[in-house]
C-alpha cells in the first residue's frame, strides 16, 4: 500500500490507531461514564469511536476467510456496545452477507453499504434489510449496458476476453473472469494488459469515454484492478451516506469516525496513478483513517475501550448534595407523595415517580400535555387523558417476580437529582430464598427532545448467580381519565406502540422499546406485549437494559403512529447515553438562567431549588397550545386546568428566567381569546372574559358544582363570578412586555389581549347615580366571601387593566400607527369608546381610605363581625370548615392574600406606607386556607423588612403561624405545602402556584427585586441566617447575576446594559461586574 | 384466632358476653370464656347453655388479673373482652386493671349498650395518622365482607397529627371540589380500603372528636366501634376513648396503636 500524499481537504491516512490518554478517551464517549483515572493500571488506552467503517472487504480476500467468524463476532459485539459499524463493499448483499453472516441482537447498528454505493442494508437479528437502492431507470440501464459493451468490445479487439455482469446501477467488466479472487489482481492485470499493449489507466480512460459516449454524464468509473465498474454510484457515495445518517443525523462529529481499510491509496500501476482512492472524502477530513492489514486487532481495541466504558456506564448523581432530594425507605403511607416529588417532566410529558415494578400502593401515571377528553361522571369535566405506564418493568429472579412486598427490603432510596433532571433509584431486596438482588434505575424525561423519555435499569445478583430477566410492559395508568379507547400492538419487532384516544378529545401515541444496555450480557426477544431481556448471570454481573419511550399527542385526534415511532427510532439510534448527555446539557442551560443559591440555609435552598426544578420541568415553550396547570404534570388533581395560578404566580418566574416559555404561556391565552370573547358575550358583556378554569379549548371548564366534605352538593361560583382572571392575564401580558421589551409579541398578540380585557372591564362596570363605577357581584381572591361588590383587588386591577389598555393604544398610535389602525378596525375601537374607558377608570370605586390608608377588601367588609384572632390559630386553617361557612361569611376572616396580593402586584404604584398599613391589617386575619397565599405574604413581609420575629421556632416540623407574621415563617409555610411530613398535600400533585410564590418570595421578596418601568429595583432584605443570595435574571436583553449579602451587592451584567435602581438611584450598568457596599440610610456605594 | 372473654358474675356481664359472641362469630373467632372469681364479684358466673356448647370455658379462681393477662398474651388471642360497668376513673377492679394493662386488643362492652346480634355497621374513627389507622387495618382484616359497611370517620379539628405520613383534612383548600376529591381518594388509599368487599365510605365531620364520634355512632346505629388507642386514659387524645367508653351505643374494640398516640 502506498501512502497517500496530502491533497488539500482530503484526509491523510495513517497506520495504526492514535494513542490518546484513556481519561480523554472515555470522557469523549459517554457523559456520565466514569473514565479511568490517569495512570491506573489495566485500563485500555485509545479513543473509542462511535462509528467504525470497514472499507477493506475481507470477504473477498482469500487468506482472510478464516477471519470471517472472528470478524462477525466482533461486529456483533460492537453493535451490542452501541457502536455503529458500516461495511462498505463493491459486491452485493448475497456475497457480503452470505459470507459475513453478522446478526446483531438489535437492528440499527450494523449497515452494509454495497454495490459501490448503490445499496444500503441495515442488519438485524433476522439479517439484512434493504433501506435504500439506487435504481437505474430503463434509459440509464440501456446506457450502462451500451457503455460496458463498448468497453468489452474494445478489450476484445485488443485480445482480452473480458466479461460484463450487471449489478444495481452498474455494469462490471471483469478483466480476469477466470480468476475468482482479487489476490494480487493488480499484478496479474498489469501483466495481462501489458501483454496486449495496454495499461490500467488506459482501460479506465476508455471506460470513461464509453460512458460519455453512451450519454452517461455522471457515471462513475472505478476499478479494483480485476474489474472496471461503470456505475451510477461509487464507494464515496457510501461514505457520504455514513456522514449523513450515522454522523450528522445522530448528532456526531467526523472525529467520531474511524475508517479501517486498505483502499485509501491510489491504485498505482507501473504507469503511475491509475485510480485515486474513492474513500477519502472532504466531509471526513477530521475522521481517523487507518490502513490496516489486520482488521481484527483494531476492532479488539475498540471493543476493549467500549466494554470498559460500559462497565462504568451507569449514571450517577451529582456529587453536590444541595442538588439532591432524597427519600430513603419505602413508606406505604407516603408513597403517593414520593411519586409526586419524583415526577420527571419536560413540559410535554410528566411521569410520576412510581417504582418500576409497581406495588399495591403505587399510582403510576404519565400525563401528556394538551391532550384532554370529557369525563364521564357528572358534572362532566374536561380531563387529561393519561398515557399507559411506560416505566412498567418487572424483574424476574429465577422466574419469580421481585417486588417490595416479597422478602425483605435491605435498602431503598430514590433521589431526585435536580441538576441533571434524573431520578435515581437504588433498591436491595432479599427474596424469600435468601438471594440478595440490587437494582438501580436512572430515568429522565428529555429536556432536549420533549418527545422522549428513558430509563436505564440494572439488576445484579449479589450473593449467588442465576437467571435474571427484565420484562418491559405497558402498564395501566392509575390516573384513570376519559379514555375512549386504547390499543397496544408491537411494531417492527423492535417495540410496542400504544394508542389512546380521549372521549371527545385528543389522543396520543406512545412508542416504547427495551434493549440491552451497551455491554450488558443479556439478550432480548419480544413476547406478547412485553419486551423480555435476560440471561444467566454470575454474582456481581449486572443485567442492564435501556427502555426508551416516545410520545406524540394531539389535542383533536389520534396522531399517526409514525410520529412516535420515528422519534423512538431516532432515539434508539443515538442511544440512552447520548440522549442523557443532551438532556443534561439542556438542564445546564436552564439552571444557568434560573438557579437560585442560598448560602446559610440548606432547607430554604432545597425548597427553592425544588420549586424551580418542577417549574422548569413543566414548561413547554415550543407548544403554545399548552400552559401549566395548577398541579403541573405530576398528578390528576385539578385535571390539568389552568387558573390564575399560572399568570400571577408562575409566569413571573419564566419572564425573568426563560422568557420564551412565558411568551408561549401568554400565546396560549391569546389563541383562546375568541372563547374569552364568547364567554363575555354570554354574560352580556363586551371584550374578553377568560375562563376561570381553562383546559384545551379555552372554554370555561369550571364544574358548576362539587361535592363537599360531608357529601353535600356545593355550587361553585368561581366559573361565573371570579372575573379577576381577565385582569390577571392582562397583568402577565404587560409584565412580560415591560420586562422583555418584546415589542413583536405586544404588536401581534399582547396589545389585543390588553385591549379586549380592558373593554371587558368597562363593560362589566356599572355606575351609580353619582357617576362612580362599581363592579358588583364578584368573587375575589378571598373565596370565603362570594357575590361581593367592589372587591378591591378586582376593582383596582380592573382600573389598572383599563389604563394599560389606554397606554397600549397610545403606544401603538405613536410607535406603530399601522397596527393601531388595524386593531381599531378589527376591534371596532373608537376614540369615543376610549374616552369612556378613561372615565370609568378615573371613577372606579377602589375602597381606599386615605386616612387609614386601607383598602376595604370589598364593600361592607369593615362592617363584618370581628373575630378573635385566637380562633384563627394555628394557621393554615380551613376556616370555612373549622368555624363554619356562615360564621366565615359574616366575619372578617380572609382565606388568602387578596388586598395583600393587590399591594404586592402593584407595588410600583402603591406607596410603601399603604403596603405596610394593609399588610398589618390583613395579615393577622388571613388564615392561608389556600396554598397560593403564604408565598405572597412572604414576599410582602420581606419587602417590608419583617424578616424574622424574635424567638420564633422555625424547626423541621410543619410551620404553623402563631403570632408572628414574619417573612421566614411564611416562606416556611409555603415550602411545607408540598414538602411537609404530616400534611400529605403533594400526593395527588405538586402545587405550581406555591412554587412560583416561593421563587417570588425569594427573589422579589428577600432579593428585593421589583420592576419599575424599564428598570430593575434591587433592595435586598436577607434573613439573618442567609449569608448570601444569588440569582440570575433576564431583563430587556440583558442577563444579570445578582449576589446579595448583608452588606454588599454584586451585579454582573452580560449581553446588554441594564437599568438598575439601587438605593433609589437609577443607574445604567454596562456589561461587566459591579459591586456595591451598603451605606447608611439604604444607600449603595459602588466599590468597583 | 380466639376471642377471650373474662366473665365475671352479674347479669349485665352476660348481656355483654352475648354481644361479644355475636361479634366473634362475624370475625370468625373462637370464643374462649374465662370464668373469673374476683373480690368485687365473688363466685363464678353461669355460662348460658348455648354458649357453653360452643365455647371453651375455663375457670379462674386465683390471681384473676395475672391469669387473664397471661391468657391474653397467647398468640392465638385476637382480643380480650370483658364487661366494663360503672365509672371510668380510679378503678382498681379487674376491668379497670385490664383496661390499663392488657397488651392485646380489647373488646369492651358496657351494660346498657345496644345488644349486638349481627354486625352490619362498623364505625372506625381515623384522625389521619398511620398509627391511628391500625384500627382500620384490623377492621378490614377481620370485618370487611359482604353485607357489612365500614364507615371511616374523620373529625376535622384545628390540630393536626405530628406523625410523618399523616393526612388530616386539608388545611389549604384552593378549590373545594378538587381538594376534597383528591383528599378522599388519598385518604382511602392510605388508611381505609376494604378489599374483601362490602360497603365502605369515609365521612368527614367538624367538631370536638370526643363528641362527634359518639354522636356518629348513634347516628349510624353502629354495631361496633373500632379505634386505635395508646392504652392510657390519661389526658389528651385518650379523652376520646373515655367519651366512647362512656357514651358509645355499642361495643368498642380498642386496638393498640403501633407507635405514636392514636386516640
Amino acid at each position: 500500500m502506498s501512502d497517500q500524499t496530502d491533497r488539500s481537504g482530503v484526509p491523510e491516512a495513517t497506520t495504526g490507531l492514535p494513542e490518546v490518554a484513556a481519561e480523554d478517551a472515555t470522557a469523549s464517549v459517554a457523559e456520565g461514564a466514569r473514565g479511568p483515572a490517569a495512570g491506573e493500571a489495566g485500563k485500555p488506552r485509545g479513543h473509542a469511536y462511535a462509528v467504525i467503517v470497514l472499507a477493506c472487504e475481507p470477504w473477498v480476500a482469500g487468506e482472510r476467510r478464516a477471519d470471517l467468524a472472528g470478524l462477525r463476532s466482533r461486529i456483533q459485539r460492537l453493535a451490542a456496545l452501541g457502536v455503529d459499524v458500516a461495511i462498505i463493499g463493491r459486491a452485493g448483499v448475497d456475497v457480503v452477507d452470505g459470507r459475513l453472516q453478522a446478526r446483531p441482537t438489535v437492528e440499527g447498528h450494523v449497515t452494509l453499504l454495497l454495490s459501490d454505493g448503490a445499496e444500503v442494508y441495515t442488519v438485524g437479528p433476522r439479517g439484512p434489510r434493504l433501506v435504500q437502492r439506487r435504481r437505474e431507470n430503463p434509459e440509464e440501464s440501456r446506457k450502462l449496458s451500451e457503455a460496458a459493451e463498448a468497453v468489452r468490445r474494445w478489450l476484445s479487439g485488443h485480445g482480452i476476453a473480458a466479461t460484463v455482469s450487471e449489478g444495481p446501477g452498474r455494469r462490471v467488466i471483469d478483466l480476469l473472469p477466470q480468476t475468482a479472487e482479487a489476490d494480487e489482481a493488480l499484478a496479474k492485470v498489469t501483466e495481462l494488459l501489458a501483454t496486449h499493449g495496454l495499461n490500467l489507466a488506459t482501460v479506465i480512460a476508455e471506460a470513461e469515454q464509453a460512458a460519455r459516449a453512451a450519454g452517461l454524464a455522471r457515471a462513475h468509473v472505478t476499478s479494483d484492478a480485476k474489474t472496471i465498474v461503470i456505475g451510477l454510484t461509487e464507494p464515496s457515495d457510501s461514505l457520504r451516506w455514513v456522514v449523513r445518517r450515522l454522523v450528522a443525523e445522530r448528532g456526531r462529529e467526523a472525529s467520531d469516525v474511524l475508517v479501517l481499510g486498505d483502499a485509501f491509496a491510489n491504485l498505482v500501476d507501473d504507469t503511475g496513478v491509475a485510480e485515486p482512492p474513492t474513500t477519502l472524502i472532504p466531509e471526513l477530513r477530521r475522521a481517523t483513517f487507518v490502513g490496516v492489514n489486520e482488521v481484527l486487532p483494531a476492532l479488539d481495541q475498540q471493543i476493549d475501550l467500549r466494554e470498559h466504558v460500559a462497565r462504568q456506564g451507569f449514571p450517577s448523581p451529582t456529587p453536590d448534595a444541595s442538588w439532591l432530594f432524597e427519600v430513603n425507605g419505602f413508606d406505604t403511607f407516603r408513597e403517593r407523595e414520593v411519586e409526586a416529588w419524583m415526577t420527571i417532566a419536560n413540559g410535554a410529558t410528566g411521569t410520576r415517580g412510581s417504582i418500576e415494578e409497581g406495588s399495591a400502593v403505587s399510582t403510576p401515571a404519565t400525563f401528556v400535555a394538551g391532550v384532554f377528553g370529557d369525563g364521564v361522571a357528572e358534572p362532566r369535566i374536561r380531563q387529561p387523558v393519561p398515557a399507559p405506564d411506560w416505566l412498567c418493568l418487572r424483574l424476574l429472579v429465577h422466574g419469580a417476580a421481585l417486588n417490595v412486598a416479597n422478602g425483605e427490603i435491605l435498602e431503598h432510596k430514590r433521589t431526585l437529582d435536580m441538576r441533571q433532571g434524573i431520578v435515581f433509584r437504588t433498591w436491595r431486596q432479599k427474596d424469600r430464598n435468601g438471594r440478595i438482588i440490587r437494582v438501580r434505575t436512572a430515568r429522565f424525561a428529555s429536556l432536549a427532545d420533549r418527545a422522549l423519555m428513558a430509563v436505564r435499569a440494572e439488576a445484579t445478583l449479589e450473593n449467588a448467580g442465576g437467571r435474571l430477566v427484565w420484562e418491559g410492559c405497558l402498564g395501566v395508568s392509575h390516573a384513570g381519565g376519559p379514555v375512549a379507547d386504547a390499543a397496544i400492538e408491537s411494531f417492527d419487532s423492535s417495540g410496542f406502540v400504544a394508542r389512546t384516544r380521549g372521549r371527545r378529545g385528543g389522543g396520543h401515541v406512545l412508542a416504547v422499546t427495551t434493549t440491552p444496555a451497551p455491554g450488558s450480557p443479556v439478550a432480548r426477544h419480544l413476547e406478547m406485549n412485553r419486551d423480555v431481556i435476560g440471561g444467566e448471570l454470575q454474582p456481581g454481573e449486572p443485567a442492564t437494559i435501556d427502555r426508551l419511550a416516545a410520545v406524540a399527542g394531539s389535542p383533536r385526534r389520534l396522531p399517526p403512529d409514525t410520529k412516535a415511532t420515528r422519534a423512538l427510532q431516532r432515539a434508539a439510534e443515538v442511544g440512552y447515553d447520548e440522549l442523557l448527555r443532551r438532556h443534561r446539557e439542556a438542564w445546564e442551560q436552564r439552571w444557568h438562567d434560573a438557579d437560585v443559591t442560598i448560602e446559610g440555609d440548606s432547607e430554604a435552598q432545597l425548597a427553592v431549588r425544588f420549586s424551580t426544578f418542577h417549574m422548569i420541568a413543566s414548561a413547554f415553550p415550543e407548544n403554545a397550545d399548552v400552559s401549566i396547570g395548577a398541579r403541573g404534570l405530576s398528578g390528576m388533581s385539578y385535571f390539568g386546568h389552568v387558573f390564575w395560578d399560572t399568570e400571577i404566580f408562575v409566569v413571573p418566574f419564566f419572564i425573568y428566567t426563560y422568557p420564551e416559555a412565558a411568551r408561549a404561556m401568554l400565546t396560549y391565552r391569546y389563541r383562546r381569546l375568541d372563547q374569552a370573547r364568547a364567554k363575555a358575550l354570554r354574560f352580556g358583556h363586551k371584550g374578553a372574559l377568560f375562563p376561570w378554569e381553562s383546559a384545551d379549548t379555552g372554554e370555561e371548564a369550571t364544574p358548576p358544582y362539587g361535592i363537599g366534605p360531608d357529601g353535600q352538593v356545593v355550587p361553585i361560583l368561581s366559573g361565573i363570578l371570579e372575573h379577576h382572571i381577565s385582569a390577571d392575564v392582562a397583568w402577565a401580558t404587560w409584565e412580560y412586555w415591560q420586562a422583555t421589551g418584546d415589542d413583536e409579541f405586544m404588536l401581534s398578540m399582547g396589545a389585543e389581549m390588553v385591549l379586549e380585557t380592558a373593554r371587558f372591564w368597562v363593560s362589566r362596570a356599572s355606575h351609580d347615580e353619582e357617576g362612580h363605577h362599581h363592579i358588583r357581584l364578584v368573587v375575589g381572591p378571598d373565596e370565603y366571601h362570594e357575590s361581593v361588590d367592589d372587591n378591591a383587588y378586582t376593582n383596582v386591577m380592573a382600573r389598572w387593566n383599563i389604563r394599560r389598555g389606554l397606554d397600549t393604544m397610545a403606544w401603538l398610535s405613536a410607535q406603530h400607527p399601522g397596527r393601531a389602525t388595524e386593531l381599531r378596525r378589527k376591534l371596532h375601537l373608537t376614540d369615543a369608546e376610549l374616552n369612556d374607558w378613561r372615565l370609568v377608570a378615573d371613577d372606579m370605586v377602589d375602597g381606599f381610605d386615605p386616612k387609614t390608608k386601607l383598602y376595604e377588601q370589598f364593600a361592607g367588609f369593615f362592617n363584618l363581625d370581628d373575630i378573635d384572632p385566637e380562633r384563627l390559630r394555628p394557621r393554615p386553617m380551613p376556616a370555612d370548615l373549622i368555624l363554619g361557612r356562615e360564621v366565615v361569611q359574616r366575619s372578617k376572616v380572609v382565606k388568602q392574600a387578596d388586598v395583600v396580593m393587590l399591594v404586592y402586584l402593584l407595588a410600583d404604584e402603591i406607596p410603601r406606607d399603604v403596603v405596610r398599613a394593609n399588610f398589618n391589617y390583613y395579615a393577622p386575619i388571613t388564615v392561608h386556607g389556600s396554598s397560593l397565599s403564604p408565598g405572597i405574604h412572604a414576599a410582602v413581609a420581606a419587602r417590608l423588612g419583617d424578616i424574622e420575629a424574635a424567638g420564633e421556632n422555625l424547626g423541621m416540623t410543619t410551620a404553623r403561624l402563631g403570632e408572628a407574621e414574619s417573612a421566614l415563617a411564611y416562606f416556611k409555610l409555603a415550602a411545607d405545602v408540598d414538602l411537609s411530613d404530616n400534611m400529605g398535600n403533594a400526593a395527588r400533585g405538586l402545587h405550581m402556584a406555591t412554587m412560583g410564590g416561593l421563587w417570588q418570595a425569594t427573589v422579589m421578596g428577600f432579593g428585593g427585586v421589583q420592576r419599575k418601568d424599564d428598570a430593575i429595583v434591587i433592595e435586598p432584605h436577607l434573613p439573618p441566617t442567609w449569608e448570601a443570595l444569588r440569582f440570575p435574571l433576564r431583563f430587556r436583553g440583558a442577563r444579570l447575576l445578582i449576589e446579595a449579602r448583608h452588606d454588599s451587592l454584586r451585579v454582573a451584567v452580560e449581553d446588554a446594559p441594564a437599568a438598575v435602581v439601587l438605593g433609589r438611584r437609577r443607574r445604567i450598568l454596562r456589561p461587566g461586574v459591579h459591586t456595591y457596599a451598603k451605606g447608611p440610610g439604604g444607600t449603595w456605594k459602588e466599590t468597583s | 384466632m380466639k376471642l377471650l372473654f373474662a366473665l365475671q358474675k352479674g347479669a349485665e356481664c352476660l348481656e355483654v358476653l352475648a354481644s361479644a359472641h355475636a361479634i366473634a362469630q362475624v370475625a370468625d373467632w373462637q370464643l374462649r370464656i374465662l370464668r373469673v372469681a374476683c373480690p368485687e364479684s365473688p363466685g363464678l358466673a353461669p355460662v348460658p347453655a348455648e354458649l357453653a356448647a360452643e365455647a371453651e370455658v375455663v375457670d379462674v379462681t386465683d390471681e384473676p388479673l395475672r391469669a387473664v393477662l397471661a391468657a391474653s398474651e397467647h398468640p392465638d388471642v385476637a382480643a380480650l373482652s370483658f364487661c366494663f360497668a360503672g365509672p371510668l376513673c380510679d378503678r382498681d377492679d379487674l376491668a379497670g386493671q385490664l383496661l390499663r394493662t392488657a397488651p392485646s386488643a380489647l373488646l369492651i362492652g358496657r351494660p346498657g349498650m345496644r345488644p349486638v346480634t349481627s354486625v352490619t355497621k362498623i364505625l372506625v374513627p381515623l384522625e389521619g395518622s398511620p398509627s391511628s389507622s391500625e384500627a382500620m387495618r384490623q377492621a378490614e382484616d377481620v370485618f370487611c365482607g359482604e353485607g357489612r359497611e365500614l364507615i371511616a370517620l374523620h373529625v376535622v379539628t384545628s390540630e393536626t397529627p405530628d406523625e410523618a405520613g399523616s393526612l388530616p383534612a386539608p388545611r389549604m383548600i384552593d378549590q373545594e371540589y378538587y381538594e376534597w376529591l383528591s383528599w378522599h381518594e388519598e385518604f382511602t388509599m392510605r388508611f381505609s380500603q376494604c378489599p374483601k368487599g362490602g360497603r365502605h365510605r369515609t365521612v368527614v365531620r367538624v367538631g370536638d372528636p370526643k363528641q362527634v364520634i359518639v354522636a356518629m355512632a348513634h347516628e349510624v346505629e353502629a354495631d361496633l366501634v373500632i379505634a386505635s388507642w395508646n392504652q392510657s386514659l390519661a389526658e389528651g387524645r385518650s379523652q376520646r376513648v373515655r367519651a366512647l367508653l362512656e357514651g358509645s351505643p355499642c361495643p368498642l374494640l380498642l386496638v393498640p396503636a403501633p407507635t405514636a398516640l392514636a386516640l
